[in-house]
């Protein structure tokens, strides 16, 4: 089942990607500014062999093919730049920039969707359609980096259905 | 979960300033200023409709720096957070004239910008269910919970306004493992375990 098959592969690759965070947690560049995060991220897709594009500046967009590719486009999306906060955490993947630090949790879903892109490519064989993956710069500041991206065309060719994205809650239960 | 489009606004409020014992020879900024901030208030309280969410924060006044002058200048600063597109656009207009019109009444003048920032995320109705159905296949039921509504604001509601769209959250917090700090603070970390159900999570959203 294909549920099983994921989660076996992201028990198996939960430690490599335990370590992507651990990279780009320690390495955050401010929004528009992701010229190292954006680098990683091609070299990533590359790696696994997944196509992609580059889209306003620093943005990533990559495209994995499943079965009867043109039945369905899903995109999942991730952003990827940090704040303007100076880290007070003792941890051994404590941010090297000074004055910027992933404090709002940008480096957690670049890393899940770099995880779920290698999860997917591995299965192709096992599911429906195109996943299409969106790394996109500029979250935290004016105008956005998502209207930049869709100005540079990122829901079309091929348009996506839907759109999913993560964001990482730190309490277990909701407060407000 | 849905959170709210945020607009920033810029006021700038100038008289003819002055001595503050000589009240009658200027146009009172601080005054005026104090004003405006309390009634624009009035917008969120009276012209919107109460079951519509919606917030408008001053966050800042600045301006003059002794106990006896009257400035000429006062600038103020805020937040527009709404959930309704037709809403937000005309509340703008609304909160411009209250600005404006009221400065002129008093006797000084306004000039206001408002920039327009990121739309609301507008869960589509239909995607949440297929969300939660497949959070509740992948973590279980009774890891899956329904979040509030919320007045923060993302820029992932500009796509849920072209293609149906649909924003769910991770827990990565730990109360025994003393992992507990909010975002967009100095201390924020996650549980590094939530990575894996993450990354499971978003392959299994796509083929799902």
């Amino acid at each position: 089942m294909l549920k099983e098959k994921i989660k076996q592969l992201a028990k198996q690759y939960a430690a490599e990607f335990i370590e992507v965070r651990h990279h780009l947690h320690a390495n955050p560049e401010l929004s528009y500014a992701e010229f190292k995060t954006s680098a990683f991220i091609q070299n990533k897709l590359m790696q696994l062999g997944i196509p992609f594009e580059v889209k306003a500046t620093t943005g990533v967009v990559g495209l994995i093919k499943g079965k009867n590719p043109n039945s369905k486009v899903i995109a999942l999306r991730a952003d990827m730049d940090a704040l303007p906060i100076q880290e007070e955490n003792d941890v051994p993947y404590k941010s090297k920039n000074d004055g910027v630090m992933h404090a709002c949790g940008h480096d957690v879903h670049t890393t899940c969707l770099l995880g779920a892109a290698k999860i997917l490519n591995e299965l192709k064989e096992e599911w429906e359609g195109t996943v299409k993956l969106i790394f996109q710069p500029g979250e935290e500041k004016n105008p956005g980096g998502a209207s930049l991206m869709i100005k540079d065309g990122v829901l079309e060719n091929p348009k996506p259905q839907s759109i999913f994205a993560l964001h990482v809650h730190p309490v277990c239960h909701w407060v407000s | 979960m849905s959170m709210a489009s945020a607009d920033e606004i810029y006021i700038s409020i100038k008289g003819k300033g002055g001595h503050a014992a000589s009240p009658h020879l200027t146009a009172d900024t601080v005054l005026i200023a104090s004003h405006i901030v309390i009634s624009l208030q009035q917008i969120v309280s009276r012209n919107n409709n109460p079951t519509n969410p919606t917030v408008l924060s001053i966050t800042a006044i600045n301006g003059g720096n002794t106990t006896n002058v009257i400035p000429g200048e006062i600038k103020l600063m805020g937040t527009f957070r709404a959930m309704n597109e037709e809403w937000r656009f005309k509340a703008h207009e609304l909160i411009k004239k209250h600005v404006v019109q009221l400065a002129e009444t008093m006797g000084a003048t306004a000039e206001i910008k408002i920039d327009v920032g990121y739309p609301f995320v507008l869960n589509d109705e239909g995607l949440y269910k297929v969300a939660r159905k497949n959070g509740e296949e992948y973590i279980g039921a009774d890891n899956v919970e329904t979040t509030e509504l919320r007045m923060g604001a993302e820029d992932f509601g500009y796509y849920t306004h072209h293609i149906p769209g649909c924003f769910f959250r991770l827990g990565v917090g730990n109360i025994e493992k003393g992992i507990v700090s909010n975002v967009h603070t100095p201390t924020f970390n996650i549980d590094e375990q939530g990575i894996e159900i993450g990354m499971g999570v978003m392959a299994w959203m796509a083929t799902s």
